[in-house]
């Protein structure tokens, strides 16, 4: 069974102007101890995707407008305040982008662990978890290393203490958004076979949010592309990456240099993203898309399933 | 005779000591040298604190080396005179990695591209210059709606836009573009390098482009230096360093790409330890705490940058010449 069910959520962001649904009609699901990637530029509505999950979303400015999501069978949205805070941070944990942002700067890192111990797991709040913790994330001289302030620490080992943090409560979902976007290559290629090691290791699902497609292509079981507000693709990750349907999906990937391919103009997409006050009619996508016909501005097209669990938004390349 | 020649560049700051009276520098640019012809691009990639930025500031003088000759045009740019120095601040140029905070908010898009030929007095009637302002725009794919309009109006890709065509309003001839793609969305990417591809072309420019994404300077560079705490560890032509690293954090680089692992590489034992801080340089080779190769000689002695061919540089001990 899953252990997370999003089932046609919506959300909703209003502002003086109106109101703009940011996501629309989202599903998907996640099983224990599975890698799931939401894939998708600035403005496609992935990190509010993994905000809703436990409702983390301000409301106002936010509403739910729709849908269910189910964690580990529990429905979300029917559950009490106290229920709730032990949800976050309990069964499911988050990292962010920012680990400085993140922390108090003057706390020392093992009593923000400790904090996050006595929160969720008041009978390991001791020193001998918070090294364990440190251990785990691969930090080394973990005694010593507890000492210090986040600022004396390098922008890859705040993430380490984060996914410590985040790790205290024994979370059976790990949501990391863009985790390795403020880092450094090198660093980058670190974190990410640690939470693939801790993954297999502790055995939780991790739902990872990225934009770059070589970090999902190393990590996801299965991913979700979205393209402003909706998922346009869903399916395993080799063969969405591989042979992608949806044009905006493939359209992606060309457009990204890739490494050993020398000088060559890039086929890029034309125009922007569009911004939520003006998402077009029809297919999101057709103002931007080479396959476009005049059909694609005046229905919105369905997630339509192309075999083998994959789904795809394009009545074009995948008819009903 | 080359565009411009940099030769054994240093750049040292002093930074606070501990004590009292304690003096510490930091090395942030060590002895760099390279060429760059017109027409042509030369990359910089290197980790966060590598120093890349000091060295592209300096270029457009925002920062004073400590040691070292730039020359450009065979002049050496820090004895120019008041006249020669306002021409090379024409003739080259700066594009900022984030396009939100390289613009003045409080100009029209007309009133900032238009700002750098009015200082350099390049032209003088105005509707001359918004005649030119136009032209620049729609070079950079823009159009004439977007005169009257604020940076706020516009997504990051054509604000970067506006940013390059702020650049080109003074005809450089050299453009230091200092991450201009990084905060860029994929798809969005994707076109600014296909239009500074362009313009090179057009306008025979030459390019000096940082960046930390080895597959975005594969595309456009046809040089290459890498850069490690303040030094060049290779050098040389592009496509060769990136199909066939010597040193080896060029090769931790390389593999360290998302998505560029191979299923050779599974039991590659990965990238380890953290960059050191500038302020702490290790002694010996730069690199020999985190290289997986390091041997007694690499703790002790600096290697020096030299050619295993005739145009490709490394500084590391155990790569040997190429006969």
């Amino acid at each position: 069974m899953a252990l997370l069910e999003v089932n046609d959520l919506s959300i909703e962001l209003s502002d003086r102007q109106g109101t703009y649904r940011i996501v629309d009609g989202l599903s998907l699901d996640i099983a224990p101890g599975e890698s799931f990637c939401l894939i998708g530029e600035s403005g496609s509505g992935k990190s509010v995707t993994a905000l809703s999950l436990t409702r983390l979303l301000p409301s106002p400015p936010f509403s739910y407008a729709g849908g269910e999501v189910r964690i580990d069978n529990q429905d979300v949205f029917g559950l009490d305040d106290r229920t709730l805070r032990r949800l976050r941070g309990g069964k499911v944990s988050y990292i962010f982008q920012d680990p400085v942002a993140y922390l108090n700067p003057v706390h020392r890192v093992g009593t923000q662990i400790l904090e996050m111990l006595k929160l969720h797991r008041p009978e390991k709040a001791n020193q001998e978890r918070i090294v364990e913790l440190l251990k785990l994330v691969e930090i080394p001289a973990p005694e010593l290393r507890l000492k210090d302030y986040p600022h004396q620490m390098s922008g890859g080992m705040l993430q380490r203490v984060m996914i410590a943090i985040a790790l205290a409560s024994e979370p059976l979902l790990l949501v990391a958004d863009e985790p390795t976007t403020a880092l450094d290559v090198t660093v980058q290629e670190q974190i990410l076979r640690l939470l693939e090691k801790l993954r297999r290791q502790l055995g939780m699902a991790v739902l990872l949010i990225s934009h770059n497609l070589g970090v999902v292509h190393d990590f996801a079981d299965r991913v979700a592309v979205m393209y402003a507000g909706q998922v346009v693709e869903y399916g395993k990750a080799t063969e969405v990456l591989n042979a992608p349907q949806h044009p905006y999906t493939e359209a992606l990937l060309e457009a990204a240099p890739r490494i050993g391919s020398g000088q060559h103009r890039l086929q890029a997409i034309p125009g922007q993203v569009p911004p939520p006050h003006s998402f077009p009619s029809g297919c999101r996508f057709h103002t931007r898309c080479n396959l476009t016909e005049p059909s694609c501005s005046i229905s919105v097209p369905p997630l339509h399933p192309a075999g083998d669990g994959r789904m795809v938004r394009c009545p074009i390349r995948v008819p009903s | 005779m080359k565009l411009l020649e940099v030769q054994e560049l240093e750049i040292r700051y002093r930074v606070q000591g501990n004590g009292f009276r304690e003096r510490r520098y930091l090395q942030a640019v060590n002895q760099i040298s390279f060429e760059l012809d017109r027409g042509r691009t030369i990359g910089l990639v290197g980790e966060s604190g590598c120093g890349k930025s000091s060295l592209a500031r300096s270029l457009v003088l925002l920062e004073e080396p400590t040691n070292g000759e730039i020359r450009y045009q065979g002049r050496n740019i820090l004895n120019m005179n008041r006249a020669e120095r306002k021409d090379y601040r024409r003739s080259v140029q700066m594009i900022f990695q984030d396009p939100y905070g390289s613009l003045n908010p409080k100009l029209t898009v007309e009133a900032s591209v238009a700002e750098g030929i009015r200082l350099q007095g390049l032209m003088t009637k105005p509707d001359q210059i918004q005649k030119e302002v136009i032209r620049l725009l729609e070079k950079v794919g823009l159009d004439a709606s977007a005169t009257k309009r604020y940076p706020r109006q516009f997504s990051g890709g054509q604000r970067q836009r506006i940013g390059i065509a702020r650049a080109l309003a003074v005809r450089p001839e050299l453009i230091v573009c200092d991450e201009p793609v990084s905060a860029l969305d994929v798809s969005v990417q994707a076109q600014v390098i296909n239009l500074l591809r362009e313009l090179q072309t057009d306008f025979q420019l030459s390019y000096l482009f940082i960046t930390h994404d080895l597959a975005v300077v594969e595309n456009i560079s046809h040089e290459l230096m890498v850069m490690y705490l303040g030094q060049i560890v290779e050098q040389g032509p592009a496509k060769k360093i990136i199909s066939q690293p010597k040193h080896p954090y060029s090769q931790m680089l390389i593999a360290s790409i998302p998505g560029n692992r191979t299923e050779a590489d599974e039991n590659w034992s990965g990238s380890r330890g953290d960059i050191p801080s500038p302020l702490n340089v290790p002694p010996g080779c730069p690199f020999h705490s985190r290289c997986p190769l390091a041997e007694e000689r690499c703790r002790l002695e600096r290697p020096l940058l030299k050619p295993i061919t005739p145009r490709h540089l490394v500084a590391c001990h155990l790569v040997a010449t190429e006969d």
